[in-house]
């Protein structure tokens, strides 16, 4: 009896040694892959910004795995890199669940999506599970001043916008300027960031606001703001409207004949397919600017080159460079950090200085990105970049009444 | 004048409201069947008209010959294999079965269309979209002129059909009593047939519309939220009722935006409809006190 | 009675058993799937009570989910304990249900439906217009965060809704509902108060659709403020009742569970098609179990019936 139990307690300590010896030897074993997650909407409302996302994160892992993954100092060798998409649906509720799935996967760090709702659903869960979380399309500061330590904004922020559009403005020659700014704000935070920083900025510069009007994302009808803003005197107009909007309100202003001498909509004209469904009527509209396939910094070639290979149908969108672009960020703090725990990953992401697809990117100390501000302009048919801070780039078109345009 | 301007844009968009209402209107009042799928009928229609536009250059006006007679299809195949098996249900469960396999039908023509056309926005920019008829300083857009007159064309021409032909008033009594009117020698099955493919059909006319402003896969249910608005506003069963009570909402929400702002636009519309609705709670148009 | 009380037995044991999840599981994702589970169990009975039993049928279940969210969240984040917050969450939906009730539950049939829709789309919009902004968790909340106690609060929340609304509908006041939703004219002339037991139905509806809203608020780290407001929360809890099975106490349980479980299933394993499948699943199962789920049994029976008699003959 005695002998018996003798032997099952030395069976057990055995097992329990085994396991912690294997488990041991088993840590120092480099992993088959460096997982990192992302809940994307790939249907739903957001869908169309979602699959160009996801487009670019893929092209982006299939360009560092073709070269054997990222190196790890730790393990001293490349280890490929396993990128997981989970659909949200464009629903955030559903958005915190695919985190916590992904976070049970041991994924080392979360990439950001296409559409706000789900954003910010989503980077509330980094904070809370400590992973890091690179964002593509966050434009929103206030999200970065509530002292998280594990989100990063790789992208342009209200701010970058404002001043991009005001820089645009600077450039017109004297006697064409336009003086007296339309804002309409869309009732959301990141209009009414705007419309903060459009005032702030265009006091410096000179620049006065004639009229302020207010819309909400569902408002289909803007005819009494565009009226409002003619009879006004305003010849520039700013607004961060949702892409059907944008349309809307071009083909409204083209009905009640204002043309302003500029016009930025900072989304919808960015959509890739803009000209070919607006035509003519999108010539000197002004947008975001912050990734086009022209743009000359390293790597963009290939980028637009395989993409065009691989999608021959499809047109290329600006949150395709855009998240191609947080990936090489991303890629680049994981070889910096020499280990893949996630708080090693997140140190090296706040010391972040790379050159990617779009231009250089570093971060402040709340993770807000200091990218190029850049402003496009749609010119004849292409979308051309018109305010860059590192480059030469095309003059600033001003436009003309609809009734002289042929 | 701005005022007049402000409501000649109340007026376009309601008689579009009116266009996407129009078709769940004539298959809920005539059928008892709830289709919360109308507005995504609309889109795929609407990505017809585009496509054809992008492609081959058809306006979307002229493309309604062929979106027209594809969306009948579409409705016929929908009844076939989906609301026909419904007919044996009370009143009650054939409207909540409908709403839930629309429902459904929603999910897979959102799906679809992203699949399909990828989730972008879309519209059509014809050589006459911008372009207006100038009364004095009031300017109509042409594309709001045609968007009225087709409102106004369907919508009458669908009553008239309904009430002064022998078709329109077969179908009309088969909705009154099924059984009675196959005593009379009413080809039942085919009248409903025909009726719901009809009623699907429609759809194709807001769809027109619908992708001179814009479409992306989702705006469907925007749009069947709208309809349900403009047939409780109209009530059940009431066909002409329907332009009325669309040029109602177009107003008021015109008006809204005099009174509050663009921003609360829609809230002063609903708020009118939830005035109509305690007072009149049968909808405007219609006499006897509703289903 | 004895089933009855079988019934509630394995009902009482079922709950003690989710409550002792948290010892034998630390991944985190079951309790956020577990979490959506109980909060779509909670909303979607909420529903029943009003649209199952009493026949109102609701299409503006957001106002009052998105009332409690709105409350509990404002009020917790500025300092007030958790659980007096989220009661007063509940407690503004009763009282937004009785502003809106008292006119509404006059309407019959459709009107009362779309009136509701109607009031749940102004409540968006106007708390889109009012608060734009986010709502973020203070930084040392945010730092002690666990899911363990939201999964307590779901499921707390949840029982208690079963509980009350079970013991609700089987007492006189249910007979007084189903009478309402039956033939609301018949109970009017045999001298039922049908007013009084749609209202009753109502607050106990909102109420608990309140709680569910702030358990989302205590649940969701950062979310816009708009978001329980949005018309979303109107479609589902219908869709879960009608998956499930309408009237029954048991439908929206199963069909909460259909509809989360496969959903999430789908959406993990097939990718951009996942709402296609799902749309096609759904629709077969509505056209073949148009009684909901909960019909399945008797209609294998019925098959199973059916076929018994051709052997027979």
């Amino acid at each position: 009896m005695q002998s018996r139990r003798f032997t099952l307690v030395m069976a057990a300590v055995a097992f329990i040694l085994f396991s912690f010896v294997s488990a041991v030897a088993l840590a120092q074993e480099a992993p088959k892959s460096i997982k990192i997650g992302a809940s994307i909407s790939l249907t739903g409302r957001f869908a169309a910004g979602g699959i160009d996302v996801a487009d670019g994160y893929k092209l982006a892992v299939k360009h560092i795995n073709d070269k054997g993954g990222i190196l790890v100092k730790q393990f001293n060798k490349k280890i490929p890199v396993e990128l997981v998409i989970y659909d949200d649906e464009s629903d955030p509720s559903k958005t915190v669940t695919r985190l916590e799935k992904l976070n049970a996967e041991k994924v080392v760090a979360y990439l950001g999506e296409f559409a706000s709702d789900m954003n910010i659903a989503g980077l509330g869960i980094a904070e809370k599970n400590k992973i890091p979380w690179v964002g593509v399309t966050i434009a929103v500061e206030n999200v970065f001043n509530q002292g998280f330590k594990y989100i990063f904004g790789p992208n342009m922020f209200s701010f970058m916008e404002v001043a991009a559009f005001l820089d645009a403005l600077d450039k017109i020659p004297e006697n064409q300027r336009p003086k007296k700014i339309a804002n309409f704000e869309l009732q959301v935070d990141w209009g009414k960031e705007c419309t903060k920083y459009l005032h702030e900025y265009a006091k410096k510069k000179g620049y006065t606001i004639a009229l302020e009007r207010k819309f909400a994302p569902d408002t289909k009808d803007f005819s009494s703001m565009i009226m409002a803003a003619k009879s006004a005197g305003c010849d520039a107009v700013f607004a961060v409207p949702t892409p059907p909007q944008s349309m809307t309100l071009i083909k409204q202003m083209k009905e009640l004949d204002y043309a302003p001498k500029a016009t930025c909509f900072v989304r919808g004209p960015d959509l890739s397919n803009f000209w070919q469904v607006m035509g003519k009527d999108a010539n000197y509209i002004m947008t975001s600017g912050e990734w086009t396939p022209d743009m000359p910094y390293p790597g963009n070639k290939q980028l637009v080159a395989d993409y065009r290979k691989q999608y021959p149908n499809k047109l290329m969108g600006m949150p395709v460079g855009n998240g191609y672009s947080a990936f090489q960020v991303l890629a680049d703090a994981i070889s910096r950090a020499e280990k893949l725990d996630r708080e090693s990953i997140r140190q090296a992401l706040t010391t972040t200085s790379i050159v990617t697809v779009k231009g250089k990117v570093t971060f402040d100390k709340r993770g807000v990105g200091n990218v190029p501000h850049a402003l496009a302009q749609w010119q004849n048919g292409k979308l051309v970049v018109i305010v860059s801070p590192d480059y030469k780039t095309a003059p600033v078109l001003v436009a003309t009444p609809w009734s002289k345009r042929k | 004048m701005e005022f007049a301007q402000y409501i000649t844009y109340g007026v376009i968009n309601g008689s579009l409201y009116a266009l996407v209402a129009i078709g769940l209107a004539l298959i809920m009042g005539i059928m008892g069947i709830f289709n919360i799928a109308q507005g995504s009928l609309a889109m795929i229609a609407a990505y017809g008209s585009v496509l054809f536009f992008q492609h081959m250059k058809i306006d979307p006006f002229v493309s309604l010959a062929l979106t027209l007679p594809g969306m009948f299809l579409v409705g016929v195949f929908m009844y076939l294999t989906m609301f026909m098996s419904m007919n044996k249900f009370d009143p009650g469960q054939k409207l909540r079965n409908s709403m839930l396999v629309s429902f459904g039908l929603v999910l897979i023509m959102e799906t679809l269309a992203t699949i399909l056309w990828t989730a972008n926005e879309r519209t059509v920019t014809t050589a006459y979209s911008g372009t207006v008829m100038a009364l004095g300083d009031l300017r109509i857009p042409y594309t709001g002129i045609a968007t009225i007159i087709l409102a106004i064309v369907v919508i009458f021409g669908l009553h008239f059909f309904l009430k002064h032909t022998t078709f329109g008033k077969s179908i009309w009594a088969v909705s009154q009593d099924h059984d009675c009117a196959m005593l009379m020698g009413i080809n039942v099955k085919r009248t409903t047939l025909v009726a719901f493919g009809l009623g699907i059909a429609l759809s194709a006319f807001a769809g027109a519309v619908v992708s001179l402003h814009t479409v992306s896969p989702a705006v469907g249910i925007d749009w069947t939220n709208k309809a349900l608005i403009l047939i409780v506003l109209a009530g059940v069963g009431s066909i002409n009722g329907i332009l009325f009570a669309g040029l109602l909402l177009g107003i008021v929400e015109a008006l809204g935006v005099y009174l509050v702002g663009v921003h609360y636009t829609g809230v002063v519309g609903l708020l009118i409809f939830i005035i109509v609705l305690m007072l009149r709670p049968q909808g405007l148009f219609v006499r006897k006190a509703g289903v | 009675m004895v089933e009855r009380k079988k019934g509630l037995v394995l009902a009482a044991a079922v709950i003690v058993a989710l409550a002792l999840v948290p010892f034998f599981t630390v991944r985190e994702y079951v309790f956020s799937i577990l979490c959506m589970l109980f909060l779509y169990v909670t909303l979607s009975q909420s529903w029943n009570i009003l649209g199952g039993y009493t026949g109102q049928i609701n299409v503006g279940q957001a106002a009052f989910f998105g009332m409690g969210a709105l409350v509990a969240r404002l009020l917790w984040v500025a300092g007030v304990p958790f659980y007096l917050s989220i009661l007063a969450g509940g407690l503004g939906s009763v009282i937004l249900a009785i502003i809106i009730g008292l006119p509404a539950l006059k309407l019959r049939g459709h009107y009362f439906a779309i009136g509701t829709l109607a009031v749940a789309t102004i409540a968006q919009i106007t708390v889109g217009n009012i608060l734009p902004g986010i709502s973020f968790l203070p930084a040392q909340q945010m730092a002690t965060y666990s899911l363990i106690p939201r999964y307590y609060v779901f499921l707390i929340i949840m029982a208690a809704a079963l509980a009350v609304i079970y013991f609700t509908v089987n007492s006189r006041v249910g007979l007084g509902m189903e009478a309402t939703r039956d033939d609301e004219e018949a109970a009017q002339m045999v001298g039922v108060n049908t007013f009084k037991y749609k209202m009753i139905a109502f607050l106990i509806s909102s109420f608990f659709a309140g709680l569910a809203g702030g358990g989302f608020a205590y649940f969701n780290a950062s979310y816009y403020w708009y978001l329980p407001f949005t018309l979303m929360w109107c479609f589902e809890p219908i869709l879960i009742v009608f998956i499930g099975g309408v009237g029954s106490f048991l439908g929206p349980v199963i069909g909460s569970v259909c509809y989360v479980l496969l959903k999430e299933l789908f959406a993990l394993t097939l990718g951009e098609a996942n709402l296609l499948i799902f749309g096609i699943v759904f629709i077969l199962t509505i056209l073949f179990f148009p009684k909901g789920v909960i019909g399945l049994p008797a209609k294998l029976r019925q098959l199973f019936y059916r076929r018994g008699n051709v052997v027979g003959r």
